[in-house]
């Protein structure tokens, strides 16, 4: 066999051997999609708040307590207050695993001045709470406005519901 | 005595000769030939087999809620089959699921066969048991979606519209 055929009949082969497909790329494949279907992610409720006045017993102020309904899959709540006159806010509480937190006078005045400076000029502070998992928080609660006990009570700390 | 000459001409001789071979040999042939008969047979229509899939749900959706940070879902049993022909055609099943853009960076996906969490998650190339499915087996797949634990509240109450496709691939080995 002269050279020329020899190199004729290598390059048959490898052309043969490149378009016969091997075992693995001539399997069969098929697809589908799953019938249709659907999903949606959680959203936290917003808590609703009502309001107690605690009267003064045995030496301690008056205050406020705050109560609300659990929120399904919270697993905790924070209280903010804000003051009603300028919209200052200020975080009261965070990490409560409790459905109740009693607002005092002490812990109002342990905030920024921006919100006892309502009660002091003879405003309200709005107490909200939020419900939160992870960092999932919920629309705020409804407000309870708090006030001062009376001017004598408020000069002890004492602080009551508004209505 | 007159003698008549009888004697035939060589050529004449040899023609007769050629003749005769050429009537007696067709002749002879034919004597000579093996019997054979021939008849259609009706044949036997083959023609290559088929590969399909197919999907459905089943079971209960009870562990299908909404979604929270940190938290799973898992769907109902998607049973899958493969349909077609093929007396020796084995199969094997890969699926892939994918949700929402806007929740992609925040969920997981995890495919299972059998039950989610008890089952055996799905590896990259597709399961089959040994020697592969046959046609008319069926596998049950399970799919369960995880909410990352850092979803912002942003990503509440937001529609995922998962999807899942199937695959079924011819097991060759």
């Amino acid at each position: 066999m002269s050279r020329r055929r020899a190199v004729v009949a290598v390059a048959a082969a490898l052309a043969l051997a490149l378009t016969v497909p091997t075992a693995a790329a001539a399997a069969w494949r098929a697809s589908t999609s799953a019938p249709a279907f659907s999903l949606s992610t959680s959203a936290l409720a917003a808590p609703v708040t009502t309001c107690t006045s605690k009267p003064a017993v045995l030496g301690l102020s008056s205050y406020a307590q705050i109560s609300w309904s659990p929120i399904t899959d919270a697993t905790s709540y924070t209280v903010t207050a804000t003051n009603s006159a300028n919209g200052a806010t200020q975080v009261v509480a965070t990490g409560v695993t409790a459905t109740t937190i009693d607002i005092t006078g002490s812990v109002l005045t342990s905030l920024l001045a921006s919100v006892v400076r309502a009660l002091l000029d003879g405003g309200t502070v709005v107490i909200t709470v939020t419900a939160v998992t992870q960092k999932w928080t919920s629309p705020p609660s409804n407000g309870q406005p708090v006030v001062l006990s009376s001017l004598v009570g408020g000069l002890l700390g004492g602080v009551k519901c508004q209505n | 005595m007159h003698r008549r000459d009888d004697r035939v001409p060589r050529r004449v001789r040899w023609t007769a000769v050629l003749v005769a071979a050429l009537v007696l040999g067709p002749g002879t042939v034919a004597a000579h030939a093996v019997w054979s008969d021939r008849r259609p047979l009706t044949a036997g229509v083959t023609s290559t087999g088929s590969l399909g899939a197919a999907a459905s749900w089943t079971g209960s959706w009870s562990a299908w809620k909404p979604l929270l940070p940190g938290r799973s879902s898992d769907t109902a049993a998607l049973r899958v089959s493969a349909t077609g022909s093929g007396d020796t055609l084995r199969w094997r099943v890969n699926a892939a699921a994918s949700v929402s853009a806007a929740l992609a960076p925040y969920v997981s996906t995890q495919v299972f066969v059998g039950a989610c969490g008890t089952g055996t998650p799905l590896p990259a190339g597709g399961y089959a048991p040994a020697g592969g499915y046959a046609l008319g087996a069926s596998v049950d797949l399970c799919l369960r979606v995880t909410l990352d634990p850092s979803a912002p509240s942003t990503t509440q109450a937001i529609a995922l519209t998962p999807q899942i496709t199937i695959t079924v691939d011819q097991a060759t080995s």
